[in-house]
């Protein structure tokens, strides 16, 4: 069985390249199918893993495929470490991959780049792989930096449009900045454990001090090292500020938008977190800043999408806003929690997104959900799917949704310290502005009549986009029911009370009877006046309403300030390059002194007459001169 | 197989000098100097595989009396280290021969001799065991640099020449006043009775001082750097090449032979300053390569910023020794330097040689120039993006392994350090990608009638490279274990002495 | 024994004889129509002679002859070769240029060979008195020979400027002399030498010293006492300027030899600090002066007076080596500049002289063995490795730093580098630029083969170079 596991990246490897390098010897379609049997096949695989690991309790596969470097004590391998935790990830990656693979082949026919984004996205869940299967930190991070690229390439895939490739830049670089703080981060760990490697960490991690006197601006020693690890997650899971990035990668083909943010690039960091949470035990400062974090941009993110217009977007904040549940969970060291609704949310919101795209095919590439509506008699199947979808991600009861998102707001309530409350309250209204986002965009969509010009032309996708929304519907609806999976995964979480699961039925009533449920209605009567019955109440025209409508639209300035932040850096390197280093140091120094010599030269030159006196009277004065000094140095 | 090294360093520089006196059809020239080099090439494998990998200490050592009345003798001999730079010559040699077979050249012969000899000069420097040799060798590279860049380069070539020649020529002079101080004391040249020689702490400083300035010039660091932009400005394409694949090596080849393990004292007491100047070349000179908008230039100051990860991780090493006591990290950190200067190498080769190849096309480096190249040359393209990204120490490309081990030591040194050198991260990046998005993305500006993409040698060339720089960062273990036990000896000295 | 001391000695002084009367039969040679056409052949004959001669009559061991007025011995013999070495391939390299300047006259043959025969005089006297005789043997000819281009302004001025100044210097060093011979009341100079040994050294007798060797600096054309050096460089005919360049200095080298040499006074510090002080002084001077010449003559002046400066440094250096050092950086650099000269000689044709740096501008793409020439024996005059000349500072640089005098070391060779610059300016006006001066002379096979040799020498002997230094280290010590 372990064998399988090199399988399932050299797999996904061998399919980017052959197809990546295929030039005209396949042709596009059979490159797809290729792919997403490749992909299939690992897929495939990973479910055996999953049971196997599953049938016999904590059975750890671990080993290294081969030796990285080796140096004197120092030992980096490329290998695997599959643990329920890693197992569940690595299906749900492939599982979301393959849905994604499926619907490409649709969606992107007529694309004439058709076999490089298949490439690309084998490349991606390849990278994605590395990252989940790693078994120590160099790995980790070398899958991390690897989905960075491929959602580099992947966005900037229209690479004549300028928006894309202005975003697709913006991507990597703000990723970069999470990424100089992750290798500093995995620098301190070296530095405590002297190894990469997780087994090693986790085992000797009671021999360091966690709380060790020398501090790193006023934090324990891991407390920082959590942290920097943690800015590097922020980035990568798009949390405030960092999360500039992700809106913009909109400007790729949307089943990417689909993988990047349902399952794959932004988990990431929920996955590491959750991966070192031994560490993240040690903290203190870190988890707060982490809670604080994660709640406040699952409520500052879900507020803009309400304002949105551009049907991705709205997803997208969506997205960001979900990652801030997850993030949140995580600073209550509540790791199978997070990684519960991380599970959940990898396929509604897959779904939206193969949803959303399917729409904006079927409207010729219209994104602006100002120019949709009525769309339900149009496209009936891609409603339901949408519809679920919603369902899931507003946390109706018996969805998917209801069981995370509740779980999370429950532990919130227990685990009861000031700041969670806080965090609690945050997310609740959380939940209140996504039900209100979410059946916004389902109504204006889908109900009222069609604001797009003739009705004629739309009609539902061929059937390679209708069955993976079919497959992912199902998906959605059940996924919550693997709570107990979830509940019992072996990452231990102190710090937070046992949650006392008795039974699928309890809990549900317990979920529905919580205070979830009462932000689900008033969110379904906000929501149907304004977007349903389009009632404009009086009390909304106020001018701070207006104002804060206004801030919430400009998205808070996040990206000016980034754009303030490359301009200063684009000035001073200009002003450095001329100035100094051109200015100073060449001219000044490296030219300069031999220019001051030459003058010299030249003066000197000028200086010697050619006339015989002066010739005898300089030899006659030297020679006096010599002879005085010898006079005077002899007496 | 002796005299293998000897072979290694005459065979092109005496091939090159009858190239001289010939001046046959083209082809010809071509098909001479490719095999010259394939040859070389062959040779430098046959060292590579029948060196002992495990044994630290010389080896295919020859040692002939050759001016025994100034103790200077003809002194040979390969460790690790400088084993895989003379692969890496090679490689990188025979890369430019097929280069160069691409172009149309006015005195292609004497153009292709100069190469060889540079090459076997180069060799030279690499195995040379006497210190006098390693100077001569040493100074005469220069001379076929000299003229390849007045002879062959652009515009304003001449200012280019006489300032890479004076300055480096300045710099190496100091070179032989400390050879000889040294020689005065021990009364040898031999790098051997170097290792064993010990001086007082004065001495150490000013040695340490004349040594490094020398070999700083050559890489370059910080404040000496300025010649090299305007050099690789200039030089032409397969000059540039060289220049920063091989010259800059000899640099750091230097530090790593000569001054750390000579004059470790005097190292240790003055390696801040060495590591701030570091720090100053990959944050500074990084941030210069940004505002750059030609893309030699560009690429040149890339290369200092990577230089100076080279020389930190040379310099840290006593401060590492200080906090950690313990010989291993000592050699993570230098084997990151030693890794970083071969896979750089590559890197810049490959960027040099998509650069000419643009320019070739285009008549122009200017990036505000270009647009869109990868609608017009697609193949080019993906591979300058691609070396690019590898430029930017990204994961599973050579680069990223030598910035990690340097990194990882940095922060054991301290962590300010460990901070500076990782913001390369965020600068290379930067510098590189909004390269690419300027040049390689977008609409296309310029017009092309016919087909401009990569020809098949160029093909086959660029793709050698890419193989190189992905398996170097997929698997360095090889390298490393190659080069473990030479660092082993050399740190087993410095340890020794301090 | 006395008849049979004076056979002996007379046998010995044939080769200094046969220049004599040679030269002689060349001026009558040069008298006559018929004849004058040969004055070249058999100038060439009579030196070829003496050559032989000087093989015949070579001595095992070292020779006083008519009652020590004149010593032979291995030093004396070797300087002497390299001089007619140096001295043949002038008469060969410079015959063509003399001939398109109807230049070629007796006279300057015979002043020629009265020059050498000086110079002959000087390495091989051992009295003041016959020393001062081949000093002024050697100055006279060389005015007269200056001046020879009479239709030329300039060499008229550099000869008037050159007589009056040398007599000045021959006015210094014979006032010196007379103070030994009054001090020691010997004129022969192995008498003084010992006499430092024996009684400690009187403030006269360094003064004394002082003086000889400032008229020695002024020989060598050491700065401060240099300024006549540039236009006679400038004002002379090519050939001349090449022996003024070269042969003088070695004589005046094997002087310096002979008055040092096992003397304790070079342990005086006053002395040994003269001598360092000029050396360092001119080594800038020189450099300094070169850097912003135009003319290739007055540069090569100039790097003349810095490398002269290097010699004193040598000289200075056998304080406490030997005067090997010294010995071998004038051989080499008296060899590399004939070379030189003699490349520009070569290429100055009957219609154009090279005069200007810029004429040398793409000399390259005109004819790229002859450029390589010149370009090698400028880079060993500015010690390049591959280069003998590499050699001779790095002996120089190599005493001084054991020494212990490394910041002079260091001072020194920073004005190497600033050296390097006029150097290399030629090489890149004959390589990188273009368009060249179609006036200059490259064809003829055979002149190219004897300009080749010299650079051939200076390549060969730095790669082995070891046969040569075991020699001049035995013979000097």
């Amino acid at each position: 069985m372990e064998s399988l596991l090199l399988f399932i990246p050299l797999l996904l490897l061998v399919s980017s390249i052959l197809i990546g390098l295929s030039s005209s010897v396949i042709n596009n379609f059979y490159s797809g199918i290729i792919g997403t049997m490749l992909v299939f096949i690992s897929f495939v695989f990973s479910l055996f893993l999953l049971f196997d690991i599953y049938m016999s309790d904590n059975l750890i596969y671990y080993n290294n495929f081969y030796n990285w470097i080796s140096i004197y004590g120092l030992d980096i391998g490329i290998g695997y470490l599959i643990d329920k935790f890693s197992s569940i990830m690595l299906s749900v990656v492939l599982f979301i991959s393959f849905i994604v693979h499926v619907y490409s082949i649709g969606y992107m026919k007529y694309e004439e780049d058709f076999k490089r984004f298949f490439s690309y996205i084998a490349l991606f869940t390849f990278s994605m792989i590395l990252l989940v299967i790693s078994n120590n930190l160099i790995q980790l991070f070398i899958g991390w930096e690897g989905v960075g690229l491929v959602s580099y390439l992947l966005i900037g895939f229209f690479y004549k449009k300028e928006s894309a490739i202005k975003a697709n830049l913006k991507a990597f670089l703000v990723n970069r900045i999470g990424d100089m703080f992750f290798i500093l981060g995995i620098a301190m760990i070296y530095g405590a454990f002297n190894s990469f490697d997780y087994k090693t960490i986790f085992l000797s991690i009671d021999l360091i001090d966690a709380h060790s006197s020398e501090s790193y601006l006023g934090l324990s020693y891991i407390d920082f090292a959590c942290l920097l690890l943690f800015i590097g997650a922020m980035a990568k899971s798009a949390q405030i500020p960092l999360h500039v990035w992700l809106p913009d990668s909109m400007e790729g083909p949307t089943p990417i938008s689909a993988l990047i943010h349902a399952a794959t690039m932004v988990t990431a960091g929920i996955f590491m977190v959750g991966r070192l949470s031994p560490l993240y035990e040690l903290t203190s400062f870190t988890t707060d800043f982490i809670l604080i974090i994660g709640a406040s941009t699952a409520l500052f993110m879900g507020v803009i999408s309400i304002f949105e217009n551009d049907i991705k977007k709205i997803i997208a904040y969506s997205t960001i806003s979900q990652l801030g549940y997850m993030v949140a969970a995580l600073g209550i060291n509540a790791y199978t929690v997070s990684f519960f609704h991380l599970f959940t949310h990898a396929f509604f919101k897959a779904l939206l997104f193969l949803c959303a795209g399917s729409i904006i095919m079927s409207l010729h590439h219209n994104q602006d959900i100002t120019k949709m509506g009525g769309l339900k008699s149009k496209l009936p199947v891609t409603y339901i799917c949408f519809f679920i979808g919603t369902l899931c991600i507003i946390g109706f009861p018996f969805t998917s949704g209801f069981f995370s998102k509740d779980l999370i707001l429950e532990l919130m309530l227990l685990k009861g310290t000031g700041i969670t409350y806080v965090a609690y309250i945050m997310l609740l209204i959380g939940a209140l502005i996504t039900t209100v986002y979410s059946l916004r965009l389902l109504f204006i969509v889908f109900y009222g009549k069609y604001r797009g010009g003739d009705v004629e032309k739309i009609s539902e996708q061929s059937y390679v986009i209708i069955v993976p929304l079919i497959l992912l519907s199902v998906m959605s609806i059940i996924a919550g029911y693997f709570i107990k999976v979830f509940v019992d995964l072996p990452i231990f979480m102190n710090g937070i009370p046992e949650i006392h699961y008795d039974g699928l039925v309890t809990y549900i009533e317990h979920g529905i009877l919580s205070p979830a449920t009462l932000t689900l209605v008033i969110g379904f009567y906000i929501a149907k006046k304004l977007y349903r019955d389009n009632i404009r109440p009086e009390f909304l025209e106020n001018n701070f309403l207006k104002n804060t409508k206004l801030i919430i639209m400009s998205k808070y300035k996040f990206d000016e300030f980034f754009i303030f932040g490359s301009v200063i850096l684009k000035k001073l390197s200009i002003f450095m390059s001329i100035k100094l280093d051109i200015g100073i140091i060449d001219n000044f120094i490296v030219n300069g002194v031999p220019k001051k010599i030459n003058t010299l030269s030249g003066f000197l030159k000028n200086s010697s007459t050619g006339y015989l006196y002066h010739y005898a009277f300089c030899i006659v004065l030297s020679l006096v001169i010599i002879l005085g000094i010898i006079l005077a140095r002899s007496l | 197989m002796d005299n293998i090294l000897s072979l290694l360093i005459w065979t092109p520089i005496l091939s090159g000098l009858v190239l001289l006196f010939f001046n046959k059809k083209s082809y010809f020239i071509d098909v001479y100097n490719i095999i010259i080099n394939s040859l070389v090439f062959a040779l430098s494998v046959f060292l590579l595989l029948n060196f002992d990998k495990r044994s630290s200490d010389f080896q295919f050592v020859e040692l002939l009396k050759w001016i025994p009345s100034l103790n200077i003798n003809y002194y040979l001999g390969v460790d690790g280290i400088s084993t895989l730079l003379i692969l890496l010559n090679t490689i990188i040699f025979l890369i430019v021969a097929f280069y160069n077979s691409t172009l149309n050249l006015k005195k292609r012969n004497q153009y292709y001799a100069s190469f060889l000899i540079a090459s076997g000069l180069t060799i030279g420097v690499f195995s040379a065991l006497d210190a006098m040799l390693f100077y001569i060798f040493f100074e005469a590279l220069l001379i076929p640099m000299f003229i390849i860049i007045g002879v062959w380069g652009g515009p304003n070539r001449i200012y280019a020449a006489i300032k890479f020649f004076i300055y480096t020529f300045l710099g190496s002079v100091l070179l032989l006043i400390s050879f000889l101080y040294i020689n005065s004391s021990i009364s040898s040249f031999s790098v051997l009775s170097f290792y064993e020689a010990s001086f007082s702490l004065l001495e150490q400083k000013w040695l340490f001082i004349a040594m490094a300035i020398a070999f700083a010039v050559k890489i370059p660091m910080f404040p000496f750097h300025t010649w090299l932009p305007d050099a690789h400005v200039q030089a032409p394409t397969s000059g540039s090449v060289i220049l920063a694949a091989i010259l800059l090596k000899v640099g750091a080849y230097g530090f790593i032979r000569f001054v750390i393990p000579v004059v470790p004292l005097g190292a240790s007491a003055l390696d801040i300053y060495f590591i701030v100047l570091s720090i100053i070349a990959i944050v500074y000179v990084g941030m210069i390569a940004i505002a750059q908008n030609d893309m030699k230039k560009l690429i040149a100051y890339s290369s200092i910023s990577h230089m100076g990860f080279v020389t930190l991780g040379f310099f840290i090493i006593f401060q590492l020794f200080e906090n950690t006591s313990s010989q291993s990290d000592l050699i993570i950190s230098l084997s990151g330097s030693i890794y970083q200067i071969i896979s750089h190498g590559f890197i810049s080769a490959a960027l040099f040689i998509c650069v000419g190849a643009i320019y070739d096309r285009y008549r122009t480096k200017q990036i505000s120039d270009l647009s869109g190249l990868l609608s017009q040359m697609p193949i080019y393209s993906w591979y300058f993006v691609f070396f690019a990204l590898a430029n930017c120490g990204l994961p599973g490309t050579s680069s990223f392994v030598g910035e990690l081990l340097i990194i990882m030591s940095a922060y054991k040194a301290n962590f300010v350090y460990a901070f500076f050198a990782s913001t390369t991260l965020i600068i290379s990046a930067v510098y590189s990608l909004w390269l690419i998005k300027r040049v390689v993305y977008g609409e296309a500006k310029i017009s092309m009638k016919n087909n401009i993409d990569a020809n098949i040698t160029e093909k086959i060339l660029l793709f050698s490279l890419a193989i190189i720089v992905l398996v170097l960062g997929v698997y360095p273990d090889y390298i490393i274990n190659f080069i473990n036990p030479s660092l082993q000896g050399i740190t087993d000295n410095i340890i020794t002495k301090i | 024994m006395i008849i049979e001391n004076l056979i002996n000695s007379v046998l010995h002084f044939i080769p200094e004889i046969i220049l004599f009367l040679m030269s002689m039969v060349v001026l009558i040679f040069g008298v006559f129509k018929s004849t004058k056409n040969y004055v070249f052949h058999i100038t060439m004959l009579s030196v070829i002679i003496a050559i032989i001669s000087c093989i015949a009559f070579y001595p095992d061991n070292t020779l006083l002859l008519f009652n020590s007025v004149l010593i032979k011995s291995d030093v004396t013999e070797f300087f002497k070769f390299i001089c007619f070495f140096i001295f043949v391939v002038q008469l060969i390299v410079s015959r063509n240029h003399l001939k398109e300047r109807q230049l070629d006259s007796g006279e300057l043959y015979s002043l020629l060979i009265f020059a050498l025969l000086g110079c002959f005089i000087i390495i091989s006297a051992n009295n003041l008195i016959l020393l001062f005789l081949g000093i002024e043997l050697s100055s006279l000819s060389l005015y007269s020979l200056i001046a020879l281009n009479r239709s030329s302004f300039l060499s008229s001025e550099a000869a008037i400027k050159y007589f009056i100044l040398s007599i000045i210097a021959s006015a210094i060093i014979l006032f010196g002399f007379s103070y030994l011979y009054g001090i020691t009341n010997s004129l022969s100079i192995s008498n003084i030498v010992s006499y430092a040994s024996d009684n400690d050294i009187s403030n006269l007798y360094l003064f004394s010293y002082v003086l000889i060797f400032i008229g020695v600096a002024f020989k060598f054309a050491v700065a401060p006492f240099h300024m006549w050096l540039p236009d006679v460089y400038e004002g002379a005919p090519l050939p001349i300027t090449s022996f003024i360049a070269s042969i003088p200095k070695i004589a005046f080298f094997v002087l310096a030899y002979r008055f040092l040499n096992e003397n304790s006074i070079l342990s005086n510090d006053s002395f040994s600090k003269l001598l360092l002080l000029l050396g360092v002084f001119s080594i800038f001077i020189g450099n300094l002066f070169a850097l912003a010449q135009k003319k290739i003559m007055r540069m090569l002046a100039y790097s003349g007076v810095a490398n002269s400066g290097f010699i004193f440094l040598a000289l200075f250096t056998a304080v406490e080596f030997n005067f090997s050092v010294a010995a071998f950086y004038v051989i080499s650099y008296s060899i590399t500049v004939v070379s030189a000269i003699s490349i520009i000689t070569f290429a100055s044709s009957n219609k154009f002289n090279l005069v200007y740096i810029n004429d040398l501008k793409g000399l390259a793409s005109k004819s790229g063995y002859l450029s390589i020439l010149l370009m090698i024996t400028l880079l060993s005059t500015a010690g390049i490795p591959l280069t003998v000349g590499f050699y001779a500072k790095y002996l120089v640089l190599d005493a001084l730093v054991d020494m212990d005098l490394i910041i002079i070391a260091v001072i020194v060779v920073l004005m190497t580098v600033i050296g390097l610059y006029y150097y290399l300016r030629i090489v890149w006006f004959m390589f990188f630029e273009f368009g060249f001066n179609s006036l200059i002379k490259t064809n003829g096979k055979f002149s190219l083969g004897v300009l080749s040799i010299i650079p051939a020498l200076i390549i060969l002997v730095f790669l082995f170079p070891d046969e040569i230094f075991k020699y001049v280290f035995n013979i000097l010590t």
